[in-house]
């Protein structure tokens, strides 16, 4: 009897563990995707982060929700990854941005709005790899995987003011790159009109 | 915004897990389980104690976003279960506590200190503390019916009477200084809620004594301090009381209240009484209505006798000074008769609400009290009181009584040193019997029970006087056609049952 429900509970972890691999494997593909710009190693990061929580799992500890259990699991491997890569430029990147609350401006969930009307989404998708990755986390996190500000905050360890000021300065970041990318386009038109 | 994320997701939905892929990578994560297998003897900790966030660690414990904000809500849920559990839960839980509990402290300190404070008007708080003082000896009952009536918890208690006792005769007195009226109407009802206790007190002593000599003696004794402690409380109170003058009509409205409550709760408890008991309680209920008729009927014959005292009154005191001295003691004597008449119908009406009240309340106790209930019977906690008819009845059946006695009496034959006592006896019997005969005839009940009452514990002893004495034979007729008490008696009876 204590043999059948040890079995039905193990069971019951293994179909739960592969139902989520079903439904979320490809959103945790794009998100690693997007993040570190190289399909193989996307994957890895994703198989890696199935095998940390099926390791927890096995530790004996419950996953009420698998989503944001392995968005979060996901981040830090690919936050390992970037650690790996550019040690020093990550680090550099993260003192420069510090602690810093940001201003009220930037606080303001209405200027990230605002700011995000006058973008284009594809030209952004684009340069999305062009950006720090601290910037594109978010991004990524807020308009690919639709998470709120709060979850977001939860999910990265930060205040939701420095959710929002960073939102705030990839958006900008993007838009000056993007504004670049078109003044180059047209100085390239011009040029080619004028040859 | 809008707009750009429908851009981003045009652009980012082509980034998915091809097929191949996807299978390639399913295989190598059912590898991976399949290399790394669940213990036997897995054990599932709890998800809320094992997902906590850790600020400085990026490690694989953390915890995830949703689940934080499930708790959130349980938390919220659960701070608001607490707070109503504080406010209603735990003092309905005290209410229900007995001393020694943990929580009884919370019924006599907070659940009561709360109440009183919302008794405002001083009769109220009068009446709360009387509630109070019942509360206690009710408690102190279950506590003995449980045998856990320690000798500290009976002091407590028996210092809870006096302290209660205490702070409504406190009230009255000051509320004597406002209202003359309604202290009395506060006074009239906290000494019928000592004297119901008090006879309950006194009906447990007697039975307790003729059942009980030797078991229960520590009870017993326990008890006494309790009774004691009521007693006094009671006799203070009664003390108090006999200076205050009241007029009845308040008292009717108090009356009016608590024979309600005891009606309604009657109603409540109808359904798991016996036929007896309910058929019981409904007497009683009848019998208090009928004090109450009675001294309505009395307050409007009193009604119509104050307009004349209130006009000797008014004369005696204008013409006071202009009278010559002979008018003035005159017309005290008027005053004094006819003010005699009125204080003494008045006084006779206040002791028949009052014997109603206490009634009344002692059948509330006996209703609301389990303990009661199961120690006493109705009979002993509110004894019948007669109608008139069943009075009449009753004073006839004496009257029959004595009539078959005194045949015994009057067959005997007699010896020399007792004939004039008999002759005496039978002479003061008969004119007893005459004279409950004349009373019942002018309805004068009580005078009529009195009469037969003496004649009947006279012929008694009569039968025993001549109890040795041997029969008189030849006498036998002779008795029969003279005796004129039973034949006399024989024929009222007759003639009143006809009558009623």
């Amino acid at each position: 009897m204590a043999l059948d429900n040890q079995e039905n509970s193990q069971k019951d972890h293994e179909e739960r563990f592969l139902k989520a691999f079903e439904e979320y494997s490809d959103a945790l593909f794009r998100h690693a995707f997007l993040r570190i710009s190289d399909r193989e190693r996307a994957i890895d990061v994703v198989h890696d982060t199935f095998a940390k929580v099926w390791t927890y799992v096995r530790n004996g500890h419950e996953i009420k929700s698998y989503r944001p259990f392995l968005y979060k699991v996901l981040n830090n491997l690919i936050i390992d990854e970037y650690r790996k890569a550019k040690e020093a430029s990550l680090d550099a990147l993260m003192e420069s941005e510090g602690v810093d609350e940001g201003s009220f401006n930037e606080l303001s969930e209405d200027t990230v709005k605002s700011l995000v009307a006058t973008l284009d989404g594809r030209k952004a998708f684009d340069l999305l790899v062009e950006i720090p990755d601290t910037y594109r986390e978010v991004l990524v996190l807020r308009f690919v995987d639709e998470l709120g500000p709060k979850e977001i905050s939860e999910l990265i360890e930060e205040s939701e003011n420095v959710i929002s000021v960073r939102l705030f300065r990839g958006l900008k970041l993007l838009k000056t790159l993007i504004t670049k990318q078109e003044e180059a386009m047209e100085r390239k038109r011009l040029a080619k009109k004028a040859s | 915004m809008k707009k750009f994320t429908q851009q981003l997701h045009k652009k980012t939905d082509g980034i998915y897990l091809r097929s191949s892929e996807k299978r390639l990578l399913r295989e190598r994560v059912v590898a991976y389980m399949e290399y790394h297998p669940l213990p036997t003897n897995l054990n599932t900790k709890k998800a809320d104690q094992k997902q906590s966030v850790s600020k400085n660690s990026k490690s694989i414990t953390s915890e995830a976003f949703v689940v934080f904000k499930l708790n959130a809500r349980w938390f919220q849920s659960f701070a608001i279960l607490g707070v109503l559990f504080i406010v209603v839960g735990l003092p309905t839980l005290a209410e229900r506590s007995l001393p020694g509990d943990i929580l009884y402290p919370m019924k006599v300190q907070v659940n009561e200190e709360v109440r009183s404070s919302l008794a405002f008007s001083p009769y109220a708080k009068v009446e709360w503390e009387a509630t109070r003082l019942e509360r206690r000896l009710a408690e102190a009952r279950l506590l003995a019916q449980a045998g856990k009536l320690t000798e500290e918890v009976e002091q407590d208690v028996a210092e809870a009477v006096k302290k209660h006792s205490d702070s409504a005769q406190q009230t009255i007195l000051a509320l004597k200084a406002t209202d003359t009226e309604e202290a009395a109407l506060a006074e009239i009802s906290l000494v019928s809620v000592l004297e119901a206790q008090n006879d309950l007190f006194n009906i447990q002593n007697e039975t307790e004594t003729s059942v009980d000599d030797s078991g229960e003696g520590m009870v017993k004794e326990n008890n006494g301090t309790l009774a004691m402690a009521v007693r006094t409380a009671f006799v203070a109170a009664e003390n108090v009381h006999k200076d205050t003058p009241v007029t009845p009509a308040r008292l009717f409205a108090v009356i009016e209240k608590e024979t309600t409550y005891a009606e309604e709760l009657f109603a409540s408890i109808s359904k798991d009484t016996s036929a007896e008991e309910k058929q019981n309680i409904d007497r009683r209920l009848d019998d208090i209505r009928r004090k109450v008729e009675e001294a309505q009927k009395l307050n409007i014959s009193l009604a119509e006798m104050s307009p004349e005292i209130s006009v000797i009154n008014e004369a005696s005191t204008s013409d006071g000074d202009l009278v010559s001295q002979d008018n003035d003691i005159e017309t005290e004597v008027e005053v004094g008769s006819d003010n005699g008449l009125y204080l003494k119908t008045n006084q006779e009406i206040l002791s028949l609400l009052r014997i109603a009240l206490t009634d009344t309340r002692k059948l509330i106790n006996f209703m609301t009290d389990i303990e009661i209930r199961n120690s006493f019977s109705v009979d002993e906690l509110v004894p019948i009181t007669l109608t008139t008819e069943e009075r009449q009845i009753a004073v006839k059946e004496n009257l029959n009584k004595v009539s078959s006695l005194m045949k015994v009496v009057n067959s005997k034959k007699l010896e020399a040193e007792l004939v004039d006592k008999v002759t005496t006896g039978k002479a003061t019997v008969s004119e007893l019997v005459e004279k409950a005969n004349l009373a019942l005839e002018k309805e004068a009940l009580t005078e009529a029970e009195q009469a037969t009452n003496d004649a009947l514990s006279l012929a008694e002893d009569l039968m025993v006087l001549t109890d040795k004495s041997p029969v008189d034979l030849t006498n036998i007729s002779i008795v029969n056609s003279s005796s004129s008490t039973a034949t006399a008696t024989d024929e009222i009876v007759s003639t009143t049952t006809d009558g009623v």
